[in-house]
This record gives C-alpha cells, sequence and structure tokens, in this order.
C-alpha cells in the first residue's frame, strides 16, 4: 500500500495541568484519530473552524510535533521515526507555506538571503545557488530587483510569493499550505491562488490546503476534508462533497459560508446552534450533538466512522444514507 | 530600519549625544594616555609629595610625589579595558543561557531559571566580594567575580525574546528546509534580539565599572601601583584632610565616566528598544 | 431635510501627519445612512474604511487628524461639538463595534457588570439596569444568560463575546451602530449568526449600522446598500441590489468576480492586476488607473468625479457605461 501520504488513525493530544492545590490532569483532543490518504498530483483541501485540528495537521507532517498515537507515511516511509540523514532528506520533499506573509520571513534577512538559506543547508553551489534563485523568483512573479529588499518594505503579496518561491526552492514533492490567502487582500488573493495553480502544473507539486474558507477550498482542490473538534467529518472529491454534501456540519457550513449575491439571502439555511464545545471535554459520541438539529440517541452513544456512502464520497454520520439536504444545496 | 533615518534620530537625541560624547573622551584619553599625560604614572618624586593642584602638577601630587592628574589620565585605560572585558563576558554567558533557555524550555530552562533567580537576587558586590575573597585580589579575579554575578539580566531579557520568537513561522520555516537548532539560535533568533543586547550591554558598562572600582576601593583589585581610579581614591582617603585632590579627582573622573555611560546607554535604549524601560 | 435621514457625511478628508508628510487616508468623501438600514462600506487594506469609522465618532488618534468636512448627525455637525458634548453621543447615540471584542471587554469584570454599567449611565438604577442586561442577552440570544452575566470576557468564547459587545452597545438603544470589520476574527458558523443578529437589531431595535468589511460576502448577506472605498475615495455606492447586478466602476465589477466561486476545472479565477493602492504613492489622475483593465487616456490626466448614473446610485468614473 504506497499512496503518496497516508494518515491512520493518527490522534494527537495536549496534556494540560491545572490547578495549584490538586492537580487535575486535561488533555486536549486536538487530532482524534484522523485517516486519510492523500494521492500524488492531487490537492487536497482541509477544512475546519478554529479548534478542528486542522493546524495540528500541518504540524505534524512537517514533524514539528510528534503524534501521541500511531503515524503518518510518507512514501511508506514512517516520518516520525527516522535517523537524521533520512529526516534531512524528507524535509527537502516537504515545504510549508503559513497564514501570515509578514512573520513568514526573516525581518533581519534580506530577500535574497531567505532564499539562498535553504539552497545553502542543502549543499547547492553558489553558482547553481544564483541562478535557481532568479529562476524561482520568475515563476512566482516576484522581481529582481526586489531581492535586495528587507520584507518590511514589501506588500503582503509580495511578501507571500516569497514565503512560496522559499517553499519551492527545494523542489519539493509535497507542499502544505496553512491558510495562505487568509491574511491577503481579496484582489491579491485570486493572484495567488492562480500562482499556486500555475505552479502545480509546472513543478508537479502535492498540496494539502488548509483552510477555514469554503469557496477558496473549493476552487483549489481535487479532494476535501472536512474537520471538526479534531475528526474528520466528511472526505471526498470536491464535486460530490459539495453537490453532495451528506453530514449535517457540512451542510451548516455551505449554507453559513456568506452568499455571492443579495438574491440568495432567503436561501434556507441549516443552523447548528450555539457553539462547539472545549477540546478538553468533547462529547462522548459523535462530536456535532451540541449542535447538530438531527441528533437522536444513538448519536450520544456511539461515534460514528467514517463509511463510504458512494464511490470517493465517506461521511461519519449515523443517518447520512437518510437524511435528505436537497432544500439547502442549491 | 532604514539606515539614513536611524542615524538622524542618534543625533538628535541629546542623551545620547552627550553620552557618545563623554564616550569619546575617555576612549581617546586612554588611547592616547602616554602622549596626553605629561607624566607617567608611576614616576615618583618625592620632594613633590602632597602638593596642592598647581601649573606643574594639575591634579596635585600625591605621597610620593606622583601626578595626579596622570594618574588619572592612565587609569581610563585600566577603567575602561576592565569595563569592556566584564561586559562582553556578562553579555557571552548571559545571551547564551538565556538564547537555550527561551529555545528548548523544560528541564533546562528550570535550571538556567535557577540560577538566574539565584544570582539575581543576592547582592552582587558581596557575592564579587566572597569571590574575589576565595581566589585572591587582582584585578582578573575582580573582573571573573563581576561577571559571573551580572549576568542575569541578559538571561532574563533574551530569554523572553527568544521565547516568543521560536513560535514565529519563519523560525518554522527554517527548521523545515532543515536548519538545525544552534543554527536558528544563532542566525535566526540573535539577529533579532541585537538591538536589545546592545541597549543592555552599554547601561551594563557603567555599572561594571562602578562594580570593579567599588572593589578596587577595598583593595581587592589592582595592587598598587597601578593607577586603578578606585585604588587611587583608596590611597588618597589616608591624606583626606591634608590632600583631598588625591581621592577627589578620582573620584570625579569615576563619577564622568559612569555619568557619560548611562546617558549613552540610555539614549541607546530610547532609539532602539524603548520596552526595555522597566 | 429628509425625515428619513439618520446621518450625512459632506467631503470629508482625514490625513496622517508623519513628519513632514501628510498622507490622506479619506479624500473628501461624501455618504449618508438612513434610518433602519445597513450600509456597508466595503474596501481592502488602504482604503481608508476603518478610518472613516473612527472620523465618525471623532476617535481618531495623533498621528491622524480630521482636515475637513461635516458630520451631520440628526442636526447637528459632530465635528463642531465640544468634546464633552461629543461622549455624550457617543454609546448613547451611536455605539460601535470591533473588530477584536476583547479590546472592549475589561478583562477583570464580570460581563453582565459592564454591560450593567453602561446602562446606569442613562440615569437607570442598578437593580433594574441589571434585570435589563439579563433581557438584552436573551434577546440577542445569549443562552444561559442568567450564568453568562457572572462570567469574565476570557471564560467565554470569541462568538459569545461578540454577542456581550452587541449587548453592551445596543443597551442604551444608540440610532447607530458602526461595526468595524465585526465578524473577521470568528468561525464561519458563528459569522452567520452574528449577521442575523444585526438584521434582527435593523428590523427589531430599528437602529441602522454602518458595517466596515473587506468581504462582499457579508455585503451580500446584510447590506441595503453598499459604498466601495478605494485609496481613500469612495468610488462606488448604491443599493446592493444594483451594485451587484450592474457595478459600473471596474474596481467594483473586479473584486467581485474575484470570488473564488467556482472550482479549478472551470476556469482560473479573475484578477486585478497589481498591487493595493500605496497612499504615499498614488498614480496621476484616477488612483485605480494603473489596475484598470478599462484605462482611457483620460484617467491619466483627472481624478474622476462622482456622477448619479441611476436614482441612488452614484459612481466615480470617466467611462460610462451604456
Amino acid at each position: 500500500m504506497n499512496t503518496f501520504i497516508n494518515i491512520d488513525n493518527l490522534k494527537k493530544y495536549y496534556f494540560i495541568d491545572k490547578g495549584i492545590i490538586k492537580k487535575k490532569s486535561y488533555s486536549v483532543k486536538a487530532v482524534d484519530g484522523i485517516s486519510l490518504t492523500i494521492n500524488k498530483g492531487e490537492t487536497f483541501g482541509l477544512v475546519g473552524e478554529s479548534g478542528s485540528g486542522k493546524s495540528t495537521i500541518a504540524r505534524l507532517l512537517l514533524n514539528f510535533t510528534k503524534p501521541t498515537e500511531n503515524s503518518i507515511y510518507f512514501e511508506g516511509i514512517n516520518i516520525f521515526e527516522n535517523d537524521k540523514q533520512t529526516m534531512k532528506n524528507l524535509r527537502k520533499k516537504i515545504g510549508i507555506v503559513f497564514q501570515d506573509p509578514a512573520s513568514s520571513l526573516n525581518p533581519r534577512s534580506t530577500i535574497y538571503e531567505s532564499l539562498r538559506r535553504p539552497l545553502e543547508i542543502n549543499g547547492v553551489s553558489s553558482k547553481e545557488t544564483d541562478e535557481l534563485i532568479k529562476q524561482t523568483i520568475g515563476l512566482v512573479n516576484f522581481g529582481e530587483e526586489l531581492l535586495t529588499r528587507y520584507p518590511h518594505q514589501l506588500s503582503g503579496g509580495q511578501q507571500q510569493r516569497v514565503s512560496i518561491a522559499r517553499s519551492i526552492i527545494l523542489n519539493p514533492e509535497f507542499l502544505v499550505l496553512d491558510e495562505p490567502t487568509s491574511a491577503l487582500d481579496v484582489s491579491v488573493q485570486s493572484q495567488i491562488l492562480n500562482l499556486l495553480l500555475d505552479i502545480q502544473k509546472k513543478k508537479d507539486i502535492t498540496y494539502l490546503f488548509i483552510s477555514h474558507n469554503l469557496s477558496v477550498v473549493r476552487y483549489i482542490s481535487d479532494r476535501i476534508g472536512v474537520m471538526y473538534l479534531g475528526q474528520l467529518m466528511e472526505v471526498g472529491s470536491v464535486d460530490k462533497v459539495y453537490r453532495n454534501a451528506r453530514h449535517p456540519y457540512t451542510v451548516g457550513l455551505l449554507t453559513s459560508e456568506p452568499i455571492y449575491h443579495p438574491k440568495d439571502r432567503g436561501r434556507e439555511k441549516l443552523v447548528l446552534d450555539g457553539e462547539p464545545p472545549s477540546l478538553m471535554n468533547p462529547p462522548i459520541g459523535c462530536r456535532l450533538t451540541t449542535r447538530c438539529p438531527y441528533k437522536k440517541e444513538i448519536c450520544d452513544e456511539e461515534n460514528p466512522e467514517l463509511r463510504y456512502i458512494e464511490q470517493d464520497h465517506m461521511v461519519a454520520c449515523h443517518f447520512a444514507d437518510e437524511l435528505d439536504f436537497s432544500k439547502y444545496l442549491d | 530600519m532604514n539606515k539614513s533615518n536611524l542615524f538622524k534620530e542618534f543625533i538628535r537625541n541629546k542623551t545620547f549625544m552627550l553620552g557618545f560624547v563623554i564616550f569619546l573622551s575617555i576612549i581617546l584619553l586612554a588611547a592616547f594616555a602616554d602622549n596626553i599625560a605629561p607624566f607617567s604614572y608611576d614616576e615618583m618624586n618625592v620632594q613633590n609629595k602632597l602638593l596642592s593642584p598647581n601649573e606643574k602638577y594639575r591634579f596635585g601630587t600625591d605621597q610620593y610625589g606622583r601626578d595626579i592628574l596622570s594618574r588619572v589620565i592612565h587609569g581610563s585605560r585600566i577603567a575602561l579595558k576592565v569595563g569592556l572585558i566584564v561586559v562582553a563576558i556578562e553579555t557571552v554567558i548571559g545571551v547564551s543561557l538565556g538564547l537555550v533557555a527561551g529555545y528548548y524550555g523544560g528541564k533546562l530552562e528550570r535550571m538556567v531559571l535557577f540560577f538566574t533567580d539565584l544570582t539575581w537576587s543576592l547582592p552582587p558586590i558581596i557575592m564579587a566580594l566572597a569571590i574575589v575573597t576565595m581566589l585572591g585580589p587582582s584585578l582578573n579575579n575582580v573582573i571573573i567575580a563581576i561577571a559571573v554575578v551580572s549576568w542575569a539580566q541578559f538571561t532574563r531579557v533574551v530569554r523572553v525574546k527568544t521565547q516568543a520568537i521560536k513560535s514565529l513561522p519563519y523560525i518554522e520555516a527554517a527548521r523545515a528546509f532543515g536548519e538545525n537548532d544552534l543554527n536558528i539560535m544563532a542566525r535566526y533568533i540573535l539577529p533579532n534580539v541585537l538591538s536589545s543586547i546592545i541597549v543592555l550591554s552599554t547601561l551594563a558598562l557603567p555599572t561594571a565599572i562602578l562594580s570593579t572600582t567599588s572593589l578596587g576601593f577595598l583593595g581587592l583589585g589592582s595592587q598598587p601601583p597601578d593607577p586603578d581610579w578606585g585604588l587611587i581614591l583608596k590611597e588618597g582617603i589616608a591624606f583626606i584632610n591634608q590632600a583631598p585632590w588625591i581621592s577627589i579627582f578620582p573620584g570625579l573622573a569615576i563619577v564622568y565616566t559612569v555619568l557619560g555611560f548611562n546617558l549613552l546607554g540610555e539614549g541607546l535604549r530610547d532609539i532602539m528598544d524603548p520596552r526595555l524601560k522597566a | 431635510m429628509n425625515g428619513n435621514r439618520l446621518l450625512t457625511v459632506n467631503n470629508l478628508s482625514v490625513s496622517y501627519v508623519m513628519k513632514k508628510d501628510a498622507i490622506k487616508a479619506v479624500d473628501n468623501i461624501n455618504f449618508h445612512i438612513d434610518k433602519k438600514e445597513i450600509l456597508a462600506l466595503v474596501g481592502e487594506s488602504g482604503s481608508g474604511k476603518s478610518t472613516t469609522a473612527k472620523a465618525l465618532m471623532r476617535l481618531v488618534n495623533q498621528p491622524g487628524r480630521i482636515d475637513s468636512g461635516e458630520i451631520i448627525f440628526l442636526d447637528q455637525d459632530l465635528l463642531k461639538l465640544k468634546e464633552k458634548d461629543m461622549s455624550k453621543v457617543r454609546g448613547k447615540e451611536i455605539g460601535m463595534i470591533f473588530q477584536n471584542p476583547l479590546d472592549s471587554l475589561n478583562p477583570v469584570y464580570k460581563v453582565g457588570a459592564q454591560v450593567a454599567e453602561a446602562i446606569t449611565l442613562d440615569k437607570i438604577p442598578r437593580q433594574e439596569a441589571f434585570k435589563k442586561v439579563i433581557d438584552i442577552f436573551n434577546d440577542i440570544k445569549i443562552s444561559d444568560a442568567g450564568v453568562r452575566v457572572e462570567s469574565y470576557p476570557h471564560e467565554l468564547s470569541g462568538g459569545m463575546r461578540q454577542r456581550v459587545m452587541i449587548g453592551m452597545m445596543i443597551s442604551r438603544s444608540p440610532k447607530l451602530i458602526i461595526a468595524d470589520e465585526p465578524t473577521t476574527a470568528l468561525d464561519v458558523t458563528i459569522q452567520a449568526q452574528i449577521l442575523e443578529l444585526m438584521k434582527n437589531l435593523r428590523d427589531e431595535y430599528e437602529t441602522s449600522i454602518l458595517v466596515i468589511t473587506h468581504d462582499f460576502g457579508i455585503v451580500a448577506e446584510v447590506a441595503d446598500r453598499v459604498g466601495v472605498m478605494y485609496a481613500g475615495e469612495i468610488v462606488e455606492i448604491g443599493d446592493v441590489f444594483t451594485i451587484f447586478e450592474n457595478p459600473e466602476h471596474p474596481y467594483t465589477g473586479l473584486l467581485i468576480k474575484s470570488l473564488p466561486r467556482i472550482t479549478k476545472k472551470e476556469g482560473r479565477l479573475q484578477v486585478i492586476e497589481g498591487n493595493v493602492a500605496n497612499l504615499a504613492d498614488l498614480p496621476e489622475g484616477c488612483r485605480f488607473s494603473d489596475r484598470c483593465p478599462f484605462v482611457m487616456e483620460i484617467c491619466h490626466k483627472e481624478n474622476p468625479r462622482m456622477t448619479e448614473r441611476a436614482p441612488g446610485h452614484f459612481c466615480a468614473c470617466h467611462r460610462k457605461v451604456k
């Protein structure tokens, strides 16, 4: 079984001790049993609100933090159990782009420096370095004359282009993009999204695109996963999940999303009452029980598993087959 | 940080400029002591002992007929050298510990904090006294003693700043393309806390000079006939009624230098890192 | 004067003065808000929308200053009021909701007490004020109101804090609420709830709302009228349906089109070339001329003035769409 990226029932709990006199241990179940596969060459969109665990997944993929249980496999290799050399090679193959362009770059380094360093560490000769930098910034539409500038002298869009350039300069096979356009102005956002698509074509990179913005994810992804409170609610191809969403949370997200035209104001909304419960104290059964309008007894008792309801479309809901969401979905 | 704007800011700040002028004067004095001082610092002329300030001996003479002015001028070399070395040692120890504690956290941080709090809470002069008493009186031991009790201020500031920086995306990006921990601390975090370190170092200079002259005054630092200001002051105490100038002039030199460096440091702080004003 | 008119802004200009340069963050803008209406001011960074909001409340701090203009609220020009009279207007007549409610909630007092504090400013005795707080909390659907009033701000979630903020603001029944990016820091599902709440405020409390946002989706969701700002100017303003159906200004049209609503298989996203305007370095003539796909010669020479294209629909552009 050699899929490109395989996440197998991954769990990440953070343990907190509270209290001075009587210490109580809490576990924050940031990621609570995530299983998914990413295929080579595709863009997998990971959607969720705050507390869903999507950023934790990004950190685990980059090995910035270790899982509590189980693992992630990159081309068959367990990314957490490695000697230094293998890890170093692995790091060349996986890149990351962050949300905030301004803090993604070292304020004390020029742009040229920031792009040179990854090459220097990985043994690229200085002659090749110069060419490679110029080539890469060409790919991201960043002007050569700006190479001597410092990050604070650039606009948000330009900073993000540099960030992207840095992430692809070692020719990675996989790029994790954690809310890469959320901090950008709308007009710049579409430039960057188009840019990411162009780069993907030219360099054949697999993307994991993390965002809370459903329309952006719909645009750029091939397949998407919807996360809530550390678990996956629904996974599948973009068309199937958006046109035939079968999980109340997904439908709730879709109908809460701001519309594109005032004429859609009167649309039917699936209202998810209240707020997500604390990650320290999630419901025992299905995570959505505190807010789901369709919940029944079984939902409190049993956490539903992800299962197929059609090809390339999985849902974690006891009533996925029965519920009819057509009035919400166009 | 636009370089020309920064330069203009420095010039505009009166505190900084005054401190800088004083600083420059001390450096020039120390550098050209041999040329400026009319006599050498240990030239004894017993017939001319205990003379009050006059045309030949501008600051008067001491009990051995040595020219106080020349001794004070030459003393600036000791003061400067000692000050700079002490601060250099403090900075290196303090910053390294701060970086390591802030970056790694956990047990390492707890250990460093333990020593930092210990050093911070005990009165430095007493501590230094104890150390020099153990090691024996000499200028080098005084340097070591003062440096060893004064690094905590650097550690505290650098640790907190390191913690703030280490979770920023550009640090994670560096880890992502393979930077090791040492490089991250040295190439990414250190340059970004540099402005604070510069300010702290400059402000630590006057304290270092004062502390070493204090210990010198107690006879624990330089030994005679070195023209250490603290030592000259001490030697003059015995003659305070007949020849007060022996103690007064090195005392004034100390005040001048310490004041100047304080102004320099405060001016720097106001420009580079106002948040250190705590 | 139109009996329905609540606020009229005439020729408002606001600058930020740094050393020797003055940057005009808001340059000679005109707009109005009627009673029981939601006006959205939409724009990207540097558009001047937040500065406008602050100017209305006369909360523009150094180095900013209001250069000129009139802000006529009911019958008074707010810019001519003495500060002590203006502070009576704030909170009582005009309320403000910020992006981050933590900025306006005092962390050491319980939220119920804070809202009650606001109410007592109208000479209502404390006991009554507390009862009113619970009523308001129930009205704006803060669950378990009785428990919530005893909570501290940090114990509440982002959405809940925003509701408390709104509760505090409406407790004195202001006629106008200025909401500056009220939902930017909130999750989508919570955002939807807050937007719904704002519509209720307009309908049931008859409060007008000025919403400052960068998100056209929010505009589509709640606005009755919308003004589009670019580089310190209002480039287009009109009722929301007209703006979405027939935008006349190229910037408006491009902004609406660049929202992703397709999949990549259906094509590339509409893009606006270039970078967002730099207020320190604006092009000659029309400020959008260096990015506009319909640019003509005159655009480089003359900054177009606002003209009425249809009743209530104004646009500042040399290009006349048929």
